[in-house]
């Protein structure tokens, strides 16, 4: 089958949140770098929906613009290099991306709150981490010195820090990589905010501290009805504690289902290559690794952008872009085969 | 809070150390500075005793400098006498040196802090604005005036300041000195422009510094989570990014107190004012050799002073406590 | 004016691009000392300092042909002319002095102290850094205690305080500054010293008995070079600084003889009649500090590994 040439149709709901509008809806997202002078897109169009206590998973290698979508929900993008040339990142309605300086910082931190991918590095070295949870509460809760100090050890512990009040203040440097993470997550805590934004948030820890911290966010998205929006290169992560996953190839999106759905019926090759590329309990396939390398936003294909690496590209899919189109069973893809090309784990065995 | 006095728990004893790593360096420098006597030329006690001295004048100077010893006796003595306090009598102004020191401290101190307030002043602020703006046309302007007053000598800007506007448009004093005692602005009218001479170079260095470590700072993850966290930019440049930035300038301010008690001596000449430097001038040419020595004793004293200092300040910004 | 402030908060996410940026991209493989020079002589600025130094050492060199009249010759006749008098390109000073002779003569007097100085820096630095970065143990302890001792007096203070014991004249003058250096170069050659010690292959090197003065020939030495050549070109600004300082203050050159800083000394007394006696010799001071302190940071940003900024 092919697709019907499409004009730019409207953006796809997320699949699992019908009713009511979503906690952050991102619409047709497109951030540019300048490399040399020249304006290069590294997202183009990007759209997908987090509701109030949903964990959406934004999936792809380095370079492919999770990270960028991530920072520029938030606005945090290099004024000098980088620019968000159109879209909307709605907050409950509200437009992030037309308020003013000042306005985004409040909603920074209050509203939607971010950690980061290195805790090592993403805490101030020359401040106590009482007085790191608690500015965050004085700045947007108004609280007073004690106040401030009273939430900070209540927060430090509910992410599960061992005897939190009599921690404050100790700095960084004392504490464990997976201890600092856990201060990074009570930091963004501590204003209970509508959105988290986690870049990576497990990369730098090993194993066994990963799961915890996946855990402690999974479980305040939870408890705090509060949505998640996770960037993750890591697909393990993605299984452990999604709702949604929005896969990212090269500035787009490829793929975007409800988790069972696209872990069963992966509709683009690029995803079932992800799930491929993972170790498998089971020992059967697994580990096979796509061939080349995501390209640079300076040199993106004119047709399918996966094209170059995919084993299934037939001459016309390097023609033009391929527009997103909506998967059966719900959701949506970017692939002009996928209705022919048998991608679940069954199909790809036989 | 609890948390002053973890700072003093964690600095005390890196005071500790310094000070004993102080012992031998105070050592050498007072050898250092006993040996002065042997790069004279000739006879000291001639020397000293100045032109057209009689034999009997020198054989005095011999005598009361005990030049006539040997060597390490000589130097037992010197160090016996700095160790009471002692640091000899001047020929020139025929006053034991520590008294001339002590009158002339005063001065000395308040042209010195005059000229660091000035560097603090024009140095964190430009420092500040050139490392947000790492790259544009605002770092630019300070680079070059910071990289200009780094080249100009004290006494060529310091000249310059007394003739233009000391003398030509007599808006301040261009010479002398008036105490505090007798009322900040005439005291502060008289420092102003020998401040600014003498406090240029420290600016620049101070600008230079913290734009290096400010701009590298403000690239941090740290940075960053404080801007995620909503802070206002006047919060992460000021206080998040500002007081790891600070640390290596500490390091420059410690060792630029050195540098302006040297530059007082050619600052201190031009504009007429009596204090150390002109002390040290004056000592200087007329070769009185228990002065000198006294002041070289007396400025590194200073200077110790002032890096000990820098490592207590390091200490309290730094949490982990390391010496640089 | 735009009503949203841009954010002055620099580089929050980089470009996720891995190309360098800007200037043309450097040839790959290229020998240290080229890509020292493409880096050096890149800047105009480094260009623009190498050329001011080149022509104060030039002047120096050739002061006494090039000057027009004799620096110490007084002409009660030709008084406080001002610049572009016939016969007096700068003009003149109170005693009827050429001021550009003695410009000239200025130059020859900065260069000789910056040439002396360094020298005795070098002479007495280098090879104790060498000795106690190459052989470290006790011999280093008590190089490295001396020259920690040496940089706790400030520079000019010592200068000041050597001349005051050695009396006041030019060699005194240049031999002072020269001291000041000691203990800075000592500490540059001894941390590259060190740091190439540590290089397995001197290690090894040393192990199978090659001879110490090879080792330094082949290996030290050209590590060395580099950092102290930095040090040297700011050595050289604050020599032109502190020779001028002294001579200021009458402890360097003597009168009739002329040097930067005697000529700002005596042009005081003129300033009411004339600012050029004191204008000229501030501007060749000023600009001869600034082109040596240039030359040594474009020296300092051009050593090393590549450093692109985006």
């Amino acid at each position: 089958m092919t697709h019907p040439t499409q004009t730019p149709q409207p953006a796809p709901a997320a699949p699992t949140t019908p009713s009511a509008p979503p906690l952050l809806s991102v619409r047709d997202l497109t951030v540019e770098f300048a490399v040399r002078g020249e304006w290069n897109a590294v997202v183009s169009d990007v759209s997908f929906d987090v509701g109030a206590g949903q964990v959406v998973a934004l999936v792809g290698e380095s370079g492919s613009g999770k990270s960028v979508t991530c920072f520029s929900t938030l606005r945090l993008i290099d004024s000098q290099n980088g620019r968000i040339s159109s879209g909307e990142v709605l907050l409950n309605g509200r437009d992030l991306l037309t308020l003013s300086e000042r306005e985004m910082a409040d909603v920074r931190g209050n509203e939607v709150a971010m950690i980061f991918q290195e805790p090592m590095t993403s805490l101030n070295p020359a401040y106590t981490v009482g007085s790191q949870v608690g500015e965050v509460v004085r700045r947007h809760r108004g609280a007073d010195r004690a106040g401030a100090r009273r939430r900070a050890a209540e927060v430090l512990d509910l992410v599960g820090i061992p005897r939190a009040a009599s921690r404050l203040d100790d700095y960084p440097h004392q504490f464990s990589g997976g201890m600092r993470q856990r201060v990074m997550i009570a930091m963004a805590l501590a204003t209970e905010p509508k959105l988290l934004i986690a870049d990576e948030p497990t990369t730098a820890l090993d194993v066994t501290i990963q799961a915890q911290v996946l855990d402690l966010v999974r479980g305040f998205a939870r408890d705090l009805d509060m949505g998640v929006l996770l960037v993750t290169h890591d697909l393990g992560v993605v299984a452990e504690a999604c709702d949604d996953v929005v896969v990212m190839y090269a500035g787009q999106v490829v793929e975007h289902a409800e988790l069972f759905d696209l872990f069963d019926r992966p509709r683009h090759p690029y995803t079932s290559g992800l799930m491929h590329s993972l170790p498998r309990v089971d020992g059967v396939g697994g580990m096979e690794v796509i061939p080349g390398s995501p390209p640079l936003p300076t040199a993106f294909p004119t047709g399918c952008r996966f094209g170059p690496r995919c084993r299934f590209a037939e001459a016309a899919c390097h023609a033009g872009p391929i527009p997103l189109t909506p998967r059966p069973s719900g959701g949506t893809d970017r692939c002009r085969r996928a209705d022919e090309l048998d991608l679940t784990p069954a199909g790809r065995r036989a | 809070m609890g948390t002053a006095s973890a700072a003093t728990a964690r600095v005390l004893p890196l005071v500790g150390r310094r000070l004993l790593l102080l012992v031998p360096l105070m050592g050498i420098v007072t050898l250092a500075t006993f040996s002065l006597v042997f790069l004279i030329p000739g006879d000291p006690a001639h020397r000293i005793a100045g032109e057209g001295a009689s034999p009997e004048q020198i054989a005095a100077v011999r005598a009361n400098l005990g030049l006539d010893r040997p060597a390490y006796e000589q130097f037992f003595s010197f160090v016996g006498g700095l160790l009471q306090g002692d640091l000899g009598t001047s020929y020139t102004f025929s006053t034991p040196v520590l008294d001339m020191i002590l009158t002339r401290m005063p001065v000395t101190v308040s042209l010195t802090a005059v000229a660091m307030v000035f560097a603090l002043l024009i140095g964190i602020p430009a420092g500040v604005l050139a490392g947000r703006r790492a790259g544009r046309w605002q770092d630019r302007v300070v680079t070059v005036s910071s990289t200009v007053g780094l080249a100009t000598p004290n006494f060529v800007l310091g000249l310059l300041l007394a003739l233009v506007i000391g003398v030509n448009l007599a808006w301040l004093p261009a010479t002398g000195y008036t105490p505090l005692s007798e009322g900040v602005w005439p005291w502060l009218q008289h420092l102003l422009l020998p401040g600014i001479a003498l406090g240029v170079v420290a600016a620049a260095e101070i600008a230079r510094q913290l734009r290096a470590s400010l701009s590298d700072v403000l690239r941090q993850d740290y940075v960053r989570t404080a801007v995620a966290k909503g802070m206002l930019p006047r919060t992460v440049v000021w206080k998040h990014a500002l007081k790891n930035a600070l640390m290596p300038v500490i390091t420059v301010i410690g060792i630029q107190v050195g540098y302006l008690l040297g530059g007082t001596a050619v600052v201190e000449t031009v504009f007429g004012i009596k204090g150390l430097g002109d002390f040290a001038v004056q000592s200087v040419l007329a070769g009185d050799l228990p002065a000198i020595q006294g002041m070289v004793v007396f400025a590194v004293a200073i200077t110790v002073l002032a890096s000990l200092v820098v490592d207590i300040t390091y200490g309290y910004l730094n949490p982990r406590g390391e010496a640089h | 004016m735009s009503l949203v402030p841009t954010p002055d908060i620099p580089p929050v996410v980089e470009a996720p691009v891995t190309e360098p940026s800007g200037a043309p991209s450097p040839p790959r493989h290229e020998s240290p000392r080229r890509r020292f020079l493409r880096r050096f002589t890149g800047p105009w600025t480094s260009r623009a300092a190498l050329f001011v130094v080149a022509l104060w050492l030039f002047v120096a060199v050739t002061a006494t042909w090039l000057a027009p009249h004799d620096p110490v010759v007084q002409d009660l006749t030709a008084r406080r002319l001002p610049p572009l008098s016939p016969d007096h390109l700068l003009g003149t000073d109170s005693l009827g002095r050429d001021t550009l002779s003695r410009l000239m003569y200025g130059a020859r007097v900065a260069a000789q102290a910056a040439a002396i100085s360094v020298l005795v820096g070098l002479a007495f630095g280098v090879p104790p850094a060498l000795l106690a970065g190459l052989l470290r143990g006790p011999w280093d302890a008590v190089f490295s205690r001396i020259a920690d001792a040496l940089l706790s007096f400030p520079p000019l203070l010592l200068a000041l305080a050597i001349v005051g014991v050695m009396g006041p004249n030019l060699t005194n003058a240049m031999l002072a500054i020269g001291i000041v250096f000691i203990p800075r170069f000592f500490r540059v050659v001894r941390a590259a010293t060190l740091a190439v010690r540590e290089e397995t292959f001197i290690e090894a090197s040393r192990s199978i008995g090659t001879p110490t003065s090879w080792v330094l020939r082949r290996h030290v030495l050209p590590n060395v070079v580099s950092p102290l050549a930095v040090q040297i070109s700011l050595a050289l600004g604050f020599a032109i600084l502190a020779e001028s300082s002294l001579s200021f203050l009458g402890l360097g050159v003597q009168a009739p003889e002329a040097s930067w800083g005697s000529m700002l000394s005596e042009g005081r007394a003129a300033w009411f009649y004339t600012p050029w006696p004191i204008i000229v010799p501030a501007t060749a001071v000023v600009a001869c500090v600034l082109a040596c302190n240039v030359l040594g940071d474009s020296m300092a940003d051009s050593v090393g590994r590549e450093r692109t900024r985006a």
